[in-house]
């Protein structure tokens, strides 16, 4: 388990990286995908809720240092999110276009309902606009979209690299 | 293994799982709650440097490639003109191309050069090297921090075709890299008047990346002085920011009964997705 936890947390502190440089110029209408949430998802969605959540918290933490959001803000987000997309591993069948975009769907949702009730509950400070506005939509149908490709990229990685075919006898 | 604990260890293996979660969510509350307090402060300060430090690396790697793209994309291009002419031509042509990129370069590090000698404030000029990768915090990580003089709350400025305007101030400070709060940010207050009635207000964000600041708090009874397209700028009253820095220009004026004073909406000066190079603004050289 501490393999996977290691290389989930390598995986995303590259997409980390990546999405704080090179992809934070690629913006559509102003808004940019969120590939390490629909990442972070398909991680929870493969290798289940306990290594997860340890993740989620550890990369939340990451976050919350790098930004100027609150520290634990994140870490809270990111260990819930670990812990309930990972209850599907191994329960629910991954189509290779529905489920990844409803999954998609779903996480930006949940991060937005949390980081709402968050900065209800601990006054962070936030107006109801910066979880409220169009962009959120075309956010929305962003990670909608990604999302069954970095699902793909993911599963064929994973049967390429952790699963390879051998043969029998001999 | 004692008697006595065996039970208390199997009811720790079944619910594990959501003992570690409750642990995580307790702990993560408890660093929200007691965010702001010095302790909790440091290792945002410490995760900012060794990030920033990163983060400038993977920027500068970037970059690099992208040059080495484009250096390939030109060299293809000249090997096909090389089939169509001469030589020596063709040497010249590449040449051209080069100054002409080296011109275009010169006129923006010029640009940025005025810039930075015609601020009547002692200033650091600094790159954009990071974004906020969150949806609510619409925060840059730029190339400078403690070390080249950077202290907090400094306020920072950017021009955009020849106009300057206020981009924020600094939030967070690394050894190498500091973090810079935008005016686009809903937890950022700016005192500000309107250029031509001198009327004050505050100005602040939305708490995300729309471009659309509002000011607030200015007194009804401007409502007939003031026009869709006056200058916004800094009152200079609260010391954290010189007077008369542009912010925006208003929008929309918005006014109801009950209240004594209007809502207006601003347009920022600057178009902060475009935004490359910025100026830390300091007290002493």
């Amino acid at each position: 388990m501490i393999r996977t936890i290691v290389w989930a947390l390598g995986i995303l502190g590259t997409v980390l990286l990546l999405q704080t440089t090179v992809l934070s110029y690629f913006v559509i209408f102003g808004v940019k995908a969120d590939i390490l949430l629909i990442v972070f998802v398909v991680l929870a969605s493969q290798n289940g809720s306990f290594p997860s959540q340890i993740v989620g918290f550890v990369l939340g933490l990451v976050i919350d240092t790098v930004t100027t959001a609150p520290l634990g803000y994140h870490a809270f987000l990111f260990s819930l999110a670990g812990y309930l997309f990972g209850l599907g591993s191994g329960k629910v069948y991954f189509d290779p276009l529905i489920m990844p975009m409803f999954l998609g769907f779903l996480a930006t949702f949940f991060e937005l309902i949390v980081g709402f009730l968050l900065n209800f509950v601990f006054q962070l400070g936030q107006p109801l606009s910066a979880f409220l506005h169009i962009g959120i939509l075309i956010q929305l149908i962003l990670n909608l979209l990604l999302s069954p490709v970095v699902f793909w990229l993911f599963g064929w990685t994973k049967e390429k690299f952790q699963n390879p075919r051998r043969g029998f006898g001999g | 293994m004692s008697p006595a604990g065996s039970p208390l260890r199997h009811l720790a293996n079944r619910y594990r799982r959501g003992l570690v979660l409750t642990a995580f969510l307790v702990s993560s509350s408890l660093l929200i709650l007691f965010n702001g307090t010095p302790g909790v402060a440091k290792p945002q300060e410490i995760g900012l440097s060794i990030f920033g430090f990163i983060q400038s690396m993977v920027s500068g790697t970037v970059h690099a490639a992208g040059q080495l793209g484009g250096s390939v994309v030109d060299l293809t291009d000249l090997q096909a003109r090389y089939q169509k002419a001469a030589t020596l031509l063709k040497k010249y042509e590449g040449d051209e191309r080069a100054l002409v990129q080296l011109r275009e370069e010169n006129r923006r590090l010029r640009e940025q050069l005025f810039f930075h000698q015609s601020l009547p404030y002692f200033n650091v000029a600094v790159e954009i090297i990071g974004k906020d990768p969150s949806k609510v915090y619409s925060t840059f990580v730029v190339n400078k921090g403690y070390l080249d003089g950077i202290r907090k709350n400094l306020p920072v400025v950017a021009t955009q075709g020849g106009v300057t305007g206020l981009v924020g101030k600094v939030a967070e400070v690394g050894l190498t890299s500091s973090v810079i709060q935008p005016i686009l940010d809903a937890n950022l207050f700016i005192a500000a008047r309107i250029e031509n009635t001198r009327h004050e207000g505050l100005v602040t964000g939305k708490g995300n990346n729309q471009e659309v600041l509002t000011m607030s708090y200015v007194k009804k009874a401007s409502l007939t002085e003031v026009h869709r397209g006056d200058l916004v700028v800094t009152a200079g009253t609260d010391s954290l920011y010189p007077a008369d820095l542009l912010i925006g220009r208003v929008m929309n004026i918005a006014t109801k009964e009950y209240q004594t004073s209007l809502d207006i909406e601003l347009e920022p000066v600057l178009d902060f997705s475009r935004l490359e190079y910025l100026n830390i603004l300091r007290s002493e050289p």
